[in-house]
């Protein structure tokens, strides 16, 4: 939702408790076969591959995002 | 009869107000009279041709280790500053249980380069709350802190190990509520989080576990005191800056608390994207939102050595493949084989410019000690060389223990980062004062401004600098009585020369508990500091006895807003 | 599959004073996004990319940058198992 004097910038939501890639693009990029939203998703969030990826309960744990990530659900808007 | 009067100054107040000639009369802890003093004073100070102002603010440093073996936080005391801001980026030393002990030490080593040694010399452990911690520290307290409370630990007092591992239950977030209000009712000045730092084990620190709800949770609780917020967002996209600083604006007007978030910095391939970041800070603070950028003055420098790969070589194959891929004793036989050492020149070549501007930060042998603090090309001259022979040289003759530094890599642009200094949402801080010690020194900021920014350039009226570290922060900090010069305000007062003040060369000295190093900077121009009334600091005589506060201090239980 | 790829390479200082790879991605739309890598990320993706210099790195996919970016991180992994 547009906020007053606010200019767009680019989508991105916090991951809800037990996020994971796959869940995360069948809710916010519905219309794409999932493999692809994936990827997509991958691709505009990089940043969370930027760190030891243990994430939620231990070392090894095969799921990187972490509960304060920022993940962009949309491309960088071109300039 | 007055305490102390500092004579014939052009006092620079702190409000931005031009410089006026007066002097200025100090009674216990607070000036009392600024104009024409007659009276006779127990101590008296010429400051002609010299400027008085407020103490300086340094709003983003990591002394809380440091505090525990030198209350005068050396050197940042010595260049002019009067109050520290301790705790950033989710890190201070309590509330700290016995069992968590190593694990912080750990943390301080990786992210703020405190060696071991350090704490295991310097440090008597005698706490474990944050009100038990300020005791501790207060004791031999030369300059004024206003520590941070840091979310990691927070996490880890209430969590333990799980801080570390998962989202936080209802109950435990209660429990963090619970812990903050303590240590804000015990001094702190607010909450420091991050979204970048990773821990001894390269693992996300404890913070970055936390979900929104807990974020929510504890900035409530600030909103109670009306103290701030610090974090470290990912600097390095604007894009995900710019999520976090909004996520900062709604969270300061829902619990109406100043926020700020650091670093931000100037790089020649992200102009752009640091003027969008501005623009929405812009956009938040019309929205009535208190989300203050940090800003440091000094340029990024890179150093390296060659026992160590570094990104700097990227370019030349030769020079790259031999770091990354060959032990120390390859790398030696590289740099003395005949052959080899003609084709690194000659790749070299490319950066011709850059080689003689490199600096010798650091060696070990007594026969290059001389040569400390100059550039290759000065060196090569001395020797009758090139710059590249001399920096290769030098490594061998330092068994790859020579250390290199190329200046102003980033941040260097000052045209534009005198601008972004100037800009009236920009807080100038980020110093890091106290971390990196085995990487650069932290300390002369101010120096710089006032030298490069001010003197030199002309980018900023010299009122304009004092009021960005002085009043401005104390503003921003919710910091009372301090950041002013004016009857009734607690007298942190620093004297100095307009026309020589600057930051030192860069060296490397051995005070560290536990035999260690640190690089750090002397001030220059700096005359006199003064801390609660007390000379805290003097040219000519160094350190003396001085008492800081911890700040905000009881008056400022009910700042908000 | 995204079709994003690497645009530009730079080399940056980075705030813990070292030399740091920034590589740019461009996406299909335009934007694009700059990824901080550190010296063991790079070593990671010339190799992958079977590229002698950063500047070969250009038109590249950004799978290889997130392999690389998660191949570095993996790293410390064996250490830190419980």
């Amino acid at each position: 939702m547009a906020v007053e004097g606010l200019t767009q910038v680019r989508k991105s939501i916090l991951p809800s408790e037990g996020d994971t890639w796959n869940e995360i693009a069948k809710r916010e990029l519905p219309g794409l076969a999932e493999d692809e939203a994936v990827a997509k998703l991958q691709s505009w969030n990089l940043h969370v591959f930027m760190r030891a990826a243990a994430g939620m309960g231990h070392a090894g744990s095969a799921n990187p995002i972490l509960p304060s990530d920022v993940i962009f659900v949309e491309p960088p808007l071109a300039s | 009869m007055h305490d102390l009067v500092i004579r014939n100054g052009n006092v620079v107040d702190g409000s931005g107000a031009p410089a006026y000639k007066a002097d200025v009369a100090v009674k216990g802890n607070r000036i009392v009279e600024i104009g024409e003093i007659t009276g006779a004073a127990r101590e008296e100070i010429d400051a002609t041709d010299k400027v008085v102002t407020p103490g300086f603010i340094d709003p983003h440093t990591h002394f809380d280790a440091q505090l525990l073996w030198d209350g005068c936080a050396k050197p940042a005391l010595s260049h002019g500053v009067t109050t520290i801001v301790s705790g950033n980026c989710s890190l201070s030393l309590a509330p700290l249980k016995a069992k968590h002990r190593m694990k912080l030490v750990g943390m301080f080593n990786q992210i703020e380069e405190m060696p071991l040694k350090a704490f295991e010399e310097g440090v008597v452990w005698d706490w474990e709350t944050f009100s038990e911690y300020i005791t501790r520290i207060r004791k031999d307290l030369a300059i004024n802190v206003a520590p941070l409370v840091g979310h990691s630990v927070i996490r880890l007092w209430v969590m333990n190990d799980a801080a570390m591992e998962r989202t936080a239950t209802d109950a435990e977030i209660a429990g963090m509520q619970a812990v903050l209000r303590q240590c804000l009712e015990a001094g702190a000045v607010g909450l420091s989080t991050s979204y970048v730092d990773m821990d001894e084990r390269l693992q996300p620190v404890p913070s970055r576990f936390a979900d929104a709800r807990e974020i929510d949770a504890l900035a409530s609780v600030l909103g109670e005191f009306g103290r701030v917020l610090q974090i470290v967002p990912e600097f390095y996209d604007a894009d995900l800056t710019i999520a976090r600083l909004d996520q900062l604006a709604e969270t300061s007007l829902k619990h109406n608390i100043p926020t700020t978030f650091s670093p931000v910095f100037l790089n020649a391939d992200n102009v752009d994207a640091v003027a969008r970041v501005m623009k929405r800070v812009d956009e938040q603070f019309a929205r009535g939102a208190r989300v203050w950028p940090q800003v440091q003055t000094r340029p990024i420098d890179i150093s390296f050595s060659f026992a160590v790969p570094s990104l700097l070589f990227i370019r030349f194959p030769s020079w790259y493949h031999i770091m990354r891929f060959g032990t120390p004793d390859d790398i030696m036989a590289a740099f003395a084989d005949k052959d080899n050492r003609k084709k690194l020149i000659e790749e070299a070549a490319a950066l011709a410019p850059l080689w003689p501007n490199l600096v010798f930060r650091h060696g070990k042998t007594d026969a290059n000690q001389k040569y400390i603090g100059q550039t290759l090309a000065e060196i090569a001259e001395q020797r009758g060389t090139t710059p590249v022979e001399a920096m290769i040289d030098l490594s061998l003759e330092e068994d790859l223990d020579a250390h290199f530094l190329a200046s102003g890599m980033g941040h260097n642009d000052s045209a534009a980062v005198g601008g972004l200094l100037n800009h009236p949402h920009v807080h100038i801080g980020a110093s890091d004062g106290g971390a990196h010690i085995l990487s650069f020194s932290t300390y002369g900021d101010t120096g710089y401004l006032f030298s490069h920014f001010v003197r030199d350039l002309k980018a900023m009226s010299l009122e304009s600098a004092v009021k960005k570290i002085t009043s401005d922060t104390a503003a921003i900090w919710g910091i009372p009585e301090r950041g002013l010069l004016q009857p009734g305000y607690v007298a942190d007062i620093t004297v100095f020369d307009p026309a020589t003040v600057k930051r030192g060369e860069e060296k490397f000295v051995n005070d560290v508990p536990g035999d260690g190093y640190r690089y750090v900077r002397d001030s220059h121009g700096i005359e006199t500091v003064i801390v609660s009334g007390a000379i805290a600091w003097t040219k000519q005589g160094g350190y003396k006895d001085a008492c800081g506060e911890v700040l905000p201090g009881p008056e400022a239980k009910t700042v908000a807003a | 599959m995204s079709g994003a790829v690497i645009s530009r390479v730079q080399l940056a200082a980075t705030h813990d004073g070292e030399a740091g790879l920034m590589v740019t991605i461009r996406f299909e739309n335009g934007g694009e996004t700059p990824v901080a890598l550190d010296e063991h990320a790079v070593r990671i993706l010339l190799e992958s990319c079977r590229a002698e210099h950063p500047d070969q790195l250009v038109g590249r996919g950004w799978g290889h940058v997130r392999d690389a970016l998660e191949a570095s991180s993996n790293r410390f992994m064996n250490s830190n198992d419980q």
